[in-house]
């Protein structure tokens, strides 16, 4: 009711009390001779089309005294509507500029953002040997220079923190549990990682909850497989969270254990060496960085 | 003649006091609100026009730009294996050419998604995109069509010399072929400009790939 009542009612002044200027329109171009002159005519004209003719106006004012409270409301409620379209593009651009962890997307319950908490732990050095990570599971912070292997693999043992924040850096994320965890639970995680890549998962001995899943600086504790959380973490962060956007997760250790296996030349029984040499390692432990043994062109 | 009847003005208003104020109360309430309006409508105009066709979640190319990104993976992988082998010279020469390709084509349906606004990855059954409703067409253990096996990328590791070159050349024309028909698949359901120039040119290359490979298992004395 009231939208059909307001293009009639705020159109009416307009139309009916044109015609005064409209009729003093043709000696305008006459005595000033040019269409800028016109365009300024019209600017003022409904400034004094309002005092056209008494009469109309009284039943203008007493009809605009009733279309008012109508046409305030309705007009407040697309006012609204037009706020919250504004509101809503300035909060995306907004949202988009925030760093990477306190976005929308990344908003899940239960996540801790150490990248936001406590920056200075993810440094990102190759170190050989153990190194003592202050969080458990580690999120990130100094790693061997060959990462575990994490195309969708499901380690049945621990691995080695070492590599696994390795393959953090590069985008996985990396699902643990208590080795106390009901097998039942421990398929319901499998079936999230396995063949997926970037992903990987381990029992991880010492952990105080149940479950914890782990990105780049980012970690969620569970206590069952069937948190939504978790999925909703995999979403977010899963090759989002990488430091470094393009690394891959082939070609990774996929040895099991808690000592990392070193990245020096010869300093892994096992591992190829031999310039142009052939990896012979079941599974394809790789070399470490620098990737000693690789030919030096794509043709010898 | 208008300005006699400005004269008036002042006459006619305090008649009509009360109800001019609710008036100029209303006109000012529908002016500013008429600019908001204007205001928004033209943001939403521009955001429309600077953001356009970006396709969806669940869309046929984020499908693509992800699953070709793993099956890509893949061949990266088998390349890198192959070109630090002892194998043969020119063998090894275009599997350091499949890596680099795919590998970058990798960076480029990453950023894809990115641009989109999009996760880099999907909750949706892998190619399910593709399926138009009929049952998946990915292998019995939930692998894409033309992608090796666990064990048959450990047999690939495990070789050297003439055997890892012809199980290279076996296991990379079946992955090709398997990344020609998604890449037809996307090809028939996307107008996306990227989407298509990229699909096209992954058709184009692998299928020349394909043919170079089997130059090679014949050089090599096995049956293409």
């Amino acid at each position: 009711m009231a939208s059909k009542e307001q293009p009639h009612e705020s159109a009416t002044p307009n139309p009916e009390e044109a015609p005064p200027v409209a009729e003093a329109e043709p000696k305008r171009p006459a005595a000033r001779g040019g269409r800028r002159q016109r365009g300024d005519g019209k600017t003022i004209k409904p400034i004094r089309a309002g005092s056209g003719s008494g009469r109309k106006r009284t039943i203008t004012a007493a009809k605009a005294g009733r279309m008012a409270t109508s046409t305030i409301v309705m007009f407040v409620v697309v006012g609204i509507v037009a706020l919250s379209i504004i509101g809503y593009a300035i909060y995306q651009s907004y949202d988009a500029n925030r760093p990477f962890g306190q976005q929308r997307e990344q908003q899940i319950e239960g996540v801790t953002n150490y990248r936001q908490e406590n920056p200075k732990m993810l440094s990102r050095d190759h170190v050989e040997g153990n190194v003592d990570y202050a969080v458990t599971p580690p999120v990130g912070g100094n790693h061997n220079g060959a990462w575990q292997n994490c195309e969708g693999d499901v380690y049945g043992a621990q691995i080695p923190d070492e590599h696994g924040v390795h393959s953090l850096e590069h985008g996985a994320v990396w699902v643990t549990y208590n080795p106390d965890l009901p097998q039942q639970q421990v398929d319901e995680l499998a079936k999230k990682v396995r063949g997926q890549d970037f992903m990987l998962m381990s029992p991880h001995p010492g952990l105080e909850s149940p479950i914890s899943v782990q990105a780049w600086g980012f970690q969620l504790k569970a206590d069952a497989a069937d948190d939504p959380r978790i999925d909703d973490f995999i979403v977010a962060f899963r090759k989002e969270a990488s430091v470094e956007p393009g690394a891959g997760c082939s070609s990774g250790n996929t040895q099991t254990g808690d000592q990392p296996i070193s990245g020096q030349p010869g300093g892994v029984p096992g591992m190829p060496q031999v310039p142009g040499g052939v990896p012979q390692v079941p599974g394809g432990v790789p070399q470490g960085p620098g990737g000693a043994g690789l030919p030096g062109g794509a043709v010898q | 003649m208008t300005q006699t009847d400005d004269s008036d003005d002042p006459v006619a208003d305090t008649a009509q006091a009360a109800p001019d104020t609710r008036r100029r109360a209303a006109i000012i309430a529908l002016a500013s609100v008429t600019a908001l309006i204007v205001g928004a409508v033209g943001l939403g105009i521009g955001l429309w026009i600077a953001t356009p066709d970006y396709p969806d979640n669940d869309s046929a190319e984020a499908g693509f730009a992800r699953d070709m990104s793993t099956h890509h993976g893949q061949a990266v992988t088998m390349g890198m294996i192959e070109y630090r082998s002892d194998g043969e010279a020119g063998l090894r020469s275009i599997a350091y050419d499949i890596a680099l390709t795919q590998q970058a084509q990798i960076g480029m349906m990453d950023q894809w998604l990115n641009q989109w606004n999009l996760p880099k990855t999907g909750t949706a059954p892998r190619m399910a995109w593709m399926s138009n409703g009929h049952h998946s067409m990915l292998l019995p253990d939930g692998r894409m069509p033309g992608m090796a096996s666990g064990e048959e990328l450990a047999r690939l590791r495990n070789s050297s010399g003439r055997d890892a070159d012809v199980l290279f050349c076996r296991l990379m024309i079946p992955h090709h072929l398997g990344g020609i028909h998604m890449a037809e698949a996307v090809l028939g359901r996307t107008d996306n400009d990227a989407v298509r120039k990229l699909a096209q040119s992954m058709k184009d290359g692998q299928q020349y790939e394909i043919t170079a490979l089997r130059t090679k298992l014949t050089s090599l004395g096995e049956k293409p």
